[in-house]
């Protein structure tokens, strides 16, 4: 699935039309991390939020949307991350995000790569980054 | 770091025993899911045959710890002994990439509880010579290590997960970017996870074998040195998941400083995280005598213990007369922990 980047905004073509898209995360080296994203029109349109605000966990439960299928294509998926390392000695780690199609996941987003160390969670602090992901429905 | 540091130059002393290959594309390391504090006696000390319980512990090995013994108030001097446990694999940096890597693989579990030992302690009566112990212990199971656990592992992910979802702040600006943020309560998961581990029953079991060396003169060389005694033993744990553990213990010991001879002893623990009182009876077939002893360990920092015993076991390496009272004092130094 072609995936491009532009700052913090990554740019997805889904096939999603007619359905709606499931999503998930997942991390490596037993990161904990979690999510919280929102679908948004785009801010042309005012910003409006669609449905209501949604939870990813790195534990790797899915998570469906369900805008409209007319409505995807011109919706943002506005996201929040956070994570911390389960141990003290985490110098890299890698997050991805995921999303169902033909009946399997494909990545969405490439994988996000630390090469510093994440606080560890016992500190009481985490690693946070937004991610801006723009549905562009196609045909299947 | 310092600490990592000295794990380094630990790593560097530990007589080449370390599996180094696993450290470079595993960065995970498999201590830091072993939730469990209590921190087993030190195997040279076992060897030695001066640990403060007559009943060794069978609960898992901690990568890195060492333990000050005095026995001043029996022996009527400041003469501290030392030992140093650390488990290799670990600190080498051996790991995993999850926690189904470390569950589904028997060698690793076993390489992440292996512990080596080394250890001294004075001869009474002979200030210029010094025995030496060294020691490997093997914890075969452990309740209380969630990385052998297919539920606390992934249970502290999920609490962790909840807490550090974000809260719903609207639309991302364009200026926002990424950092470090405090996300309060998350130390606090560890705690109660630990906590609710210890309302579970469970067992520990693990093996051990050590030798005891004199040194005489404080020279080492094979001139100088005279094998005292080999110790192997077998320590169960039983958690009843009600405040308190019931232990058991069968050693047997030989060497040409004394007779051949086999403990077995039992005991029962209780306390908290931090607190713990035990009492114990211990068989010693050479002797046909039984002994008893009561110890207590105080959590003075989260990582710094002191355990104070008291009892009538003797170290029987250099002392075999009749039972008298033995007062010993250990400071404990939890390295791997906070």
């Amino acid at each position: 699935m072609p995936v491009l980047e532009s700052g913090s905004v990554r740019q997805a073509w889904v096939k999603a039309q007619g359905g709606p898209v499931t999503l998930r995360l997942t991390a490596t080296n037993l990161l904990a991390v979690g999510a919280r994203g929102r679908l948004y029109t785009p801010k042309a349109q005012g910003q409006t939020p669609i449905g209501p605000s949604i939870t990813l966990g790195s534990d790797g439960a899915p998570v469906t949307l369900e805008p409209a299928a007319a409505e995807l294509d011109t919706l943002e998926l506005h996201i929040r991350f956070r994570a911390c390392a389960m141990h003290e000695h985490l110098d890299e780690g890698e997050v991805e995000l995921h999303v169902m199609q033909d009946n399997q996941y494909c990545p969405l987003s490439r994988p996000t790569r630390w090469e510093r160390k994440v606080p560890f969670c016992q500190s009481n602090k985490a690693y946070t980054w937004p991610l801006i992901l723009a549905f562009h429905a196609v045909a299947p | 770091m310092p600490l990592r540091l000295l794990r380094r130059l630990l790593l560097a002393l530990s007589l080449g025993l370390l599996p180094v290959a696993h450290a470079q594309d595993e960065p995970l390391n498999a201590y830091d899911f072993i939730l469990d504090y209590a921190v087993p006696e030190s195997p040279a000390f076992a060897a030695l045959g001066v640990t403060p319980s007559g009943v060794l512990s069978g609960s898992a090995a901690k990568p890195l710890a060492v333990h000050f013994l005095d026995q001043f108030l029996t022996r009527g001097a400041l003469r501290p002994d030392l030992a140093l446990d650390v488990v290799p694999y670990v600190l080498a940096g051996g790991g995993f990439q999850s926690l189904d890597a470390y569950t589904g693989n028997r060698f690793r579990q076993l390489a992440a509880n292996t512990q080596f030992s080394l250890g001294t302690a004075s001869v009474e009566g002979d200030t210029a010579s010094v025995r030496l112990g060294w020691g490997i212990r093997v914890s075969l199971l452990d309740a209380r290590d969630p990385l052998r656990s297919r539920r606390w592992g992934p249970e502290l992910q999920r609490r962790l997960i909840a807490a550090l979802t974000p809260p719903d702040d609207g639309p991302i600006g364009e200026d926002e970017g990424e950092g470090v943020v405090e996300v309060p309560g998350l130390s606090a998961i560890y705690d109660e996870v630990i906590e609710e581990m210890r309302q579970e029953a469970g067992a520990a079991l693990a093996a051990g074998f050590g030798q005891a060396v004199l040194v005489r003169g404080s020279v080492a060389s094979l001139d100088s040195m005279e094998v005292l005694s080999n110790t192997a033993w077998v320590a169960g744990q039983w958690y009843t998941g009600l405040g308190f553990d019931f232990l058991g213990m069968l050693q047997g010991r030989t060497g040409p400083a004394f007779d051949d001879e086999i403990r077995i002893g039992v005991g029962v623990e209780g306390g908290t995280a931090t607190t713990e009182v035990a009492g114990e009876v211990v068989y010693t077939t050479a002797a046909a005598r039984f002994d008893y002893g009561l110890h207590a360990t105080l959590g003075l920092l989260r990582n710094v213990k002191l355990v104070t015993a008291i009892g009538t076991m003797s170290e029987h390496l250099v002392s075999d007369g009749p039972p008298r009272l033995h007062v010993s004092a250990k400071v404990l130094y939890n390295l791997s922990e906070y």
